[in-house]
């Protein structure tokens, strides 16, 4: 990895892209399993101290505002803890105590008996600590409840379709994944946005398979909006397409070339076999994208996000085995014609850089 | 996909890179794949997905609740899809993609039709013999694929039959000992071997060399020794059984392995993560019971430099073996 870092500065230098030495080797980023593992023990850390708190202090814990006022020293001492130099251990500690101060805050509010109000206060909060905690897994945490939490606020509040969100996420995700690194001075935020937002995006588009009773939970006789079933189906194909059509742009591949129209065809025709499963769609846009930006855990999250779609979907009681079988054979033929296909226009593929604008040249 | 993708998000961070230039940086770091690179990936995707899902859609077609359908329409159709399967397999080219996912496609069929000579002899009373028979009759294709996906299928189907062998039988091993043996035991024992055997076979033979495949073995023993000295703790039997030393065993076992001949960073915090559960739920069950207000703060703070220690370890090795 060290040699890696010292080939790519140099080539950066001989580009007159950047001046001086490398950054140090200190400031590696841990792999994906060391985080977990920290967050863990971080999130455990925060249960145990969040039932002491609640056990030692029980008596004067009843007042929404002796809780309000004290989730605030807390969220303050992570984010001091956090300006720290840069480290795992602070990055730990101060999730534990900014969870405890989000229990603690949740707590204050709860006697509102208004859920649509306490889940949108709940997400505007956590808005606030993706933009003030400096911590790339607080912003991954917080980016997810606040989607969470906005879901559900609108979705008591009275609109339905809890899908119809799994579609719309996508367009601000994909966009987000392709452009990571459109803002550098803003890259910590956007990257636990991103992963926040990719895991959140599988989820919403999964919450009909794993959580049965999702949409039940937040469904209220309310309707602030009234939309037909199909609204959301059609979300998810414009999604779908969308997201072909940037990863051409990304490519710099000309969207009126024969090519392009092939290419969006094809993901028009896999939204339509999928957007009764949609979780298929969506663990394979996750793959693409990781794979167009090099990036392995979005790689790795989609595949397991599609192994654990495929092995749940049997037990789906919304649709009937037939039907299911009829979505996977849809699937299976596309994606097996679609090879042939690629493989026999090879010549097409190959000559893609005919079709491009030119951009990098 | 060897980029430089890491590096580039290091200097980014470190705002060693200009927003002006960062165009030219990305460009350099080759994170943007090459078009015979999205090829093959694209070849590779489409085949993966199409086969398993063609294997699956088999499954749920005969899972359906057929009223006028018979069973001899849905053994034919199994085992054509089953054979077709098998010579795409033959007439693929050896070791190729398309290889590998018809033999991944037949496995899943084969599975099918498992499941569909018990529902029709109506043997699923013991659940576990269509696990033992599909991976029995699938142990010649994994011996002659080499295919790692297939070795792995193999060792969750065995995983499945012992669990479920263990459900009917409460006393699988009854001819051996006179008292009853856990399945977490059991299946902990077959994972260990197999982990020694897939470590022993795996220098001479490039196709087991995946960390991925390791990984995922060793996880599984993990979890399963962790998990059998967690409930030691709780139900109190730590003097009865012997599953704390032999934890403890694995952990030194685990850590000489892994650090000092095949080193692995994924073992070494899979390490850290078992050390840290089993040392954090010795200590709750000692304290909780003599004072819980402080016991839960000891807690709290125990668990918490548990990960901080873990932290600091798993950092420094990883740069030790960096530089």
């Amino acid at each position: 990895m060290s040699n890696k870092i010292n080939v790519f500065w140099q080539r950066l230098l001989e580009a007159d892209l950047v001046q001086g030495n490398s950054p140090s080797h200190e400031s590696m980023d841990s792999p994906w399993y060391v985080k977990m593992l920290l967050a863990i023990s971080g999130w455990l850390g925060a249960i145990f101290l969040l039932i002491f708190f609640f056990i030692a202090f029980n008596s004067i814990l009843e007042a929404p505002i002796v809780l309000f006022l004290i989730s605030l020293p807390l969220f303050f001492i992570a984010h001091r803890i956090l300006l720290t130099p840069k480290n795992e251990f602070y990055q730990h500690l101060a999730l534990a105590l900014s969870l405890v101060g989000q229990a603690v805050f949740i707590f204050s509010i709860f006697e509102w008996q208004s859920p649509e109000l306490i889940c949108l206060v709940v997400a505007l909060l956590q808005l606030l600590l993706i933009c003030f905690m400096p911590s790339f897994l607080h912003r991954v945490f917080s980016t997810v409840i606040a989607i969470g939490a906005f879901v559900a606020s609108v979705s008591v509040a009275g609109v339905p379709h809890i899908l119809l969100f799994g579609g719309l996420i996508i367009f601000p995700t994909t966009w987000l994944c392709l452009n990571e690194f459109r803002f550098t001075k803003l890259y910590k935020v956007m990257k636990g946005m991103m992963y926040g937002m990719v895991i959140a995006m599988l989820l919403l588009n999964s919450s009909h398979v794993f959580f049965d009773d999702f949409e039940q939970l937040f469904s209220s006789n309310a309707t602030l909006l009234t939309l037909p079933y199909w609204f959301a189906d059609i979300i998810y194909i414009s999604a779908i397409v969308f997201v072909t059509w940037q990863l051409l742009l990304s490519n710099n591949i000309d969207t009126r070339a024969t090519f392009s129209k092939l290419v969006l065809l094809f993901s028009f025709v896999l939204a339509i076999a999928t957007f009764k499963a949609p979780g298929i769609g969506v663990g394979l846009i996750v793959i693409i994208i990781g794979f167009a930006h090099s990036n392995r855990t979005l790689l790795g999250l989609g595949i397991f996000s599609l192994l654990a779609y495929s092995s749940s979907y049997y037990y789906m009681m919304e649709e009937t085995l037939l039907f299911k079988s009829g979505i996977l054979l849809a699937v299976a033929i596309l994606m097996l014609v679609s090879r042939l296909l690629l493989n026999k226009t090879l010549p097409l593929l190959n000559g893609t850089e005919l079709y491009t604008q030119g951009k990098d040249n | 996909m060897e980029s430089f993708r890491a590096e580039l998000i290091n200097f980014i961070e470190d705002n060693s890179v200009a927003q002006k230039d960062i165009d030219e940086v990305v460009k350099l770091s080759k994170i943007k794949p090459s078009s015979q690179a999205w090829q093959v990936f694209i070849n590779t995707v489409f085949l993966s997905i199409g086969s398993v899902a063609l294997g699956l859609s088999c499954i749920f077609f005969l899972a359906y609740n057929w009223s006028d359908f018979g069973r001899f329409a849905k053994f034919a159709l199994v085992e054509t899809a089953l054979v077709v399967s098998l010579i795409v397999y033959v007439k693929a080219q050896a070791g190729s993609m398309v290889s590998s996912a018809t033999l991944l496609c037949s496995t899943l069929l084969l599975g099918a039709l498992m499941a569909l000579v018990g529902q029709t002899y109506q043997t699923g009373a013991d659940p576990w013999q269509l696990f033992f028979y599909w991976a029995v009759l699938m142990l010649p294709w994994a011996l002659i694929a080499r295919f790692t996906t297939i070795w792995l299928i193999w060792l969750v189907l065995l995983n499945l039959s012992i669990g479920l062998y263990c459900e009917v039988y409460l006393n699988p091993l009854s001819l051996l000992l006179d008292h009853k043996v856990s399945v977490i035991w059991l299946i902990f024992v077959v994972n260990t071997l197999s982990l020694v055997v897939w470590h022993k076979l795996s220098p001479s033979r490039p196709w087991m060399q995946k960390p991925w495949a390791i990984r995922i073995i060793g996880l599984s023993v993990g979890m399963q020794i962790t998990s059998l000295a967690f409930s030691a703790i709780v139900n109190d039997k730590i003097t009865e059984t012997l599953a704390l030393p032999i934890w403890a065993v694995c952990l030194v076992l685990f850590y000489l392995f892994y650090r000092k001949v095949s080193f692995d960073l994924f073992m070494l915090a899979g390490i850290c993560l078992s050390g840290s559960i089993i040392t954090i739920t010795l200590f709750a069950e000692k304290i909780i019971d003599f004072n819980e207000i402080a016991g839960f703060l000891l807690l709290g703070i125990c668990t918490i430099g548990l990960g901080i220690l873990s932290a600091f370890w798993l950092k420094k090795v990883q740069v030790e073996t960096q530089l």
